[in-house]
């Protein structure tokens, strides 16, 4: 006997969360509203309002508890709510990308935990399509036998114990990509911030300092949720389904089937090329856990990423290394880090013009003009080097090929992004130029893709239109001769 | 188009006259800000006549091809089999000139077959729906 044999509920600490929720959000409210020095006897009428709509609002919730329910097939699981209005929403196992669990703060309180049924839809895709709340043990014994049921094997949380890591990931990779999983430019502001919080301090300038502080703070602690969040990381393939296991404090389990990714993308960040390392990343609808997409291997070697390319999804094994964009296609960079710098000269002299005019500003300071004008075109010289120097990495940077079932299309400019994309999930495709480029024969290619945030668009660098209109004609060859079946995609 | 640009431009001329109002920075800002709806103004003038010369769209049996664009010139190509919704959209100009847009969506993007004639608008809705129907039909053949 299951507790999937019959109907079943929230668990009733549901209806405390949400009383707890409405209360604070209405504490806060009339904290706000109330004038400073209100006594108490002033504030009676918003107290007994709020106690009022507290009150209506506890029924509702309890109401709202008590009748909705949810049901389990062999096929589908059903929510079914019956109150002021009635809904019924019914899921087939065969659209579910994932069921996880999460444990939210009021789970951990209260020793439940949040199952999530994620459906392959652009339509919510941060949302999952039924959540419920049960037993922390329960909800284990739950997620297990849905699994099951959609992957048709006789799956248990036990047996995840079981089965190794496709690559056994060290602490050190997991501490590795918390350091340098982030973008590079991110990691760069923040050395920066430190360098200038130095010297602000040591020529009194605390104030800015602080702010830069503030900076530095909030990039450590994104990395230490990094680190936290993929300590202990597993990956592993059963049949069908990918298996991700992580997590030092939260335990983060997740599955999906193969069939469900969209892309793979081999990200290589700056300082993780330095080390010869790489990250791969999957865009899976329903995967948005928390905002990112889910990590199929985090930082570590090439041959490890290699490994679990050809262990874990092997059809997005792409062995080409890609074709550099052609010669002509360094105008359109360079053009733009032209304009770049034409932009930023403007901005410069109407800096340089309103110092000239007014200089208030630089007498409080104790500056003079001339050396104020120099910092200006100092600072302009910087950027219109860092323009150009862009221009020269995004030439090098971004490749494009085209293969027999995937394609690859390399992005980024600092951080490169390996993406390989099946023509089955390609959406549309959108070919543009501009008119430099259009004159030299080029374009660039947008392709749009269901991806776990909802959709994505991947953008290519400049090629030969020719060669980037062939991925439409491919995309309809395929689905005129057969070889794409929806079937398998379902 | 022209109805829209015009309209484009009264806001970009209440948005100058607002900055140049009330930011009194001297001759610098009202220059810049001069320039800056000169050349706006410049480009919605034109801008229509070369977006509609630009401007193709084909439907065929598995494709929807578009054409469009004014500086940036872009082919849009979206297969059938991939739709997921179309829908006639009408503005209030539109609907008052009686045109209407044909908005397409897949699962992961949505474009717009723009400035139709109200009838061909319908006509291609219909059109689109058929298509995506046999194609439904087949599928359950198959199934």
């Amino acid at each position: 006997m299951s507790l999937l044999d019959d109907k079943f509920k929230n668990h009733f600490t549901v209806i405390i969360q949400n009383i707890f929720v409405f209360l604070m959000i209405m504490g806060i409210m009339i904290v706000s509203i109330l004038e400073e020095g209100t006594t108490f006897e002033g504030a009676i009428p918003a107290l007994l309002g709020t106690g009022a709509l507290g009150l209506l609002w506890s029924l509702y919730c309890i109401i709202a508890w008590s009748r909705t329910n949810f049901y389990v097939t062999d096929e589908e699981i059903i929510k079914e709510y019956k109150f002021i209005g009635r809904s019924k929403k019914v899921v087939n196992f065969n659209k579910v990308a994932s069921v996880n669990i999460r444990r939210t703060f009021f789970n951990r309180i209260f020793g439940t935990s949040t199952v999530l049924v994620n459906v392959n839809s652009s339509v919510n895709a941060g949302v999952p399509e039924i959540s419920f709340v049960l037993k922390k043990d329960l909800a284990n014994v739950v997620k297990d036998e849905l699994a099951a049921k959609m992957y048709g094997l006789n799956y248990t949380s036990e047996k995840e114990e079981v089965y190794g890591s496709v690559v056994e990931f060290s602490n050190k990779d997991s501490i590795l990509h918390g350091l340098l999983g982030n973008s590079s430019l991110s990691i760069l502001i923040s050395l920066g911030s430190i360098v200038f919080t130095i010297i602000s301090f040591t020529y009194d300038l605390a104030e800015i300092g602080l702010l830069l502080i503030l900076s530095v703070v909030s990039m450590a602690v994104t990395m230490i949720s990094l680190i936290i969040r993929y300590y202990n990381f597993r990956v592993y393939r059963l049949g069908d389904t990918i298996y991700l296991s992580h997590g030092a404090i939260q335990l983060y389990t997740t599955s999906f089937k193969v069939n469900k990714i969209n892309a793979v993308k081999i990200k290589r960040t700056l300082f993780a090329r330095m080390l010869g390392k790489a990250s791969i990343e999957v865009e899976v609808v329903g995967l948005n856990t928390e905002g990112s997409t889910p990590v199929l291997c985090i930082l570590t070697s090439m041959e490890n990423v290699q490994k679990i390319i050809d262990e874990v999804v092997p059809d997005f094994k792409y062995d080409v290394e890609g074709l550099h964009q052609p010669k002509v296609a360094a105008y359109p960079w360079l053009m733009k880090a032209f304009l770049g710098s034409a932009a930023t000269a403007f901005v410069a002299l109407l800096i340089i013009g309103a110092m000239y005019n007014d200089r208030e500003v630089l007498e409080y300071f104790d500056i003079s003009i001339e050396l104020a004008v120099g910092a200006v075109i100092a600072c302009f010289i910087v950027l219109a080097i860092v323009y150009f120097g862009l221009a020269h990495l995004a030439f090098n940077s971004h490749k494009f090929d085209l293969g027999d079932d995937t394609f690859l299309v390399q992005f980024g400019v600092l951080d490169h992004t390996r993406a390989i994309i099946q023509y089955d999930r390609v959406q549309s495709s959108d070919v543009s130029s501009m008119p430099m480029p259009r004159r030299l024969g080029l374009a660039r290619i947008n392709v749009s893709l269901l991806s776990s945030m909802g959709k994505m668009k991947i953008q290519s660098g400049y090629f030969e239109r020719d060669m980037l209109d062939k991925v439409s004609d491919i995309v309809l060859e395929r689905l005129a001769n057969g070889k794409y079946d929806y079937r398998k995609l379902i | 188009m022209y109805i829209s640009s015009v309209i484009s431009i009264l806001i970009y001329t209440a948005i100058a006259a607002a900055i140049i109002h009330f930011i009194e920075e001297g001759p610098i800002v009202t220059y810049t800000v001069g320039a800056i709806w000169g050349l706006l103004t410049i480009y919605e003038i034109i801008s229509p006549m070369i977006y509609y010369n630009h401007y193709r769209y084909c439907i065929t049996d598995d494709r929807i091809d578009i054409r469009k664009g004014v500086i940036i010139l872009r082919h849009i190509v979206v297969p059938i089999e991939r739709l997921h919704q179309v829908e006639v959209e009408r503005g209030p100009i539109n609907n008052m000139l009686g045109l209407a847009n044909v908005s397409i969506t897949t699962a992961g993007s949505s474009v717009t077959i723009d400035y139709l004639e109200n009838g061909v608008a319908e006509e291609i809705i219909s059109e689109l729906n058929d298509i995506i129907n046999s194609i439904l039909r087949s599928r359950n053949v198959v199934a």
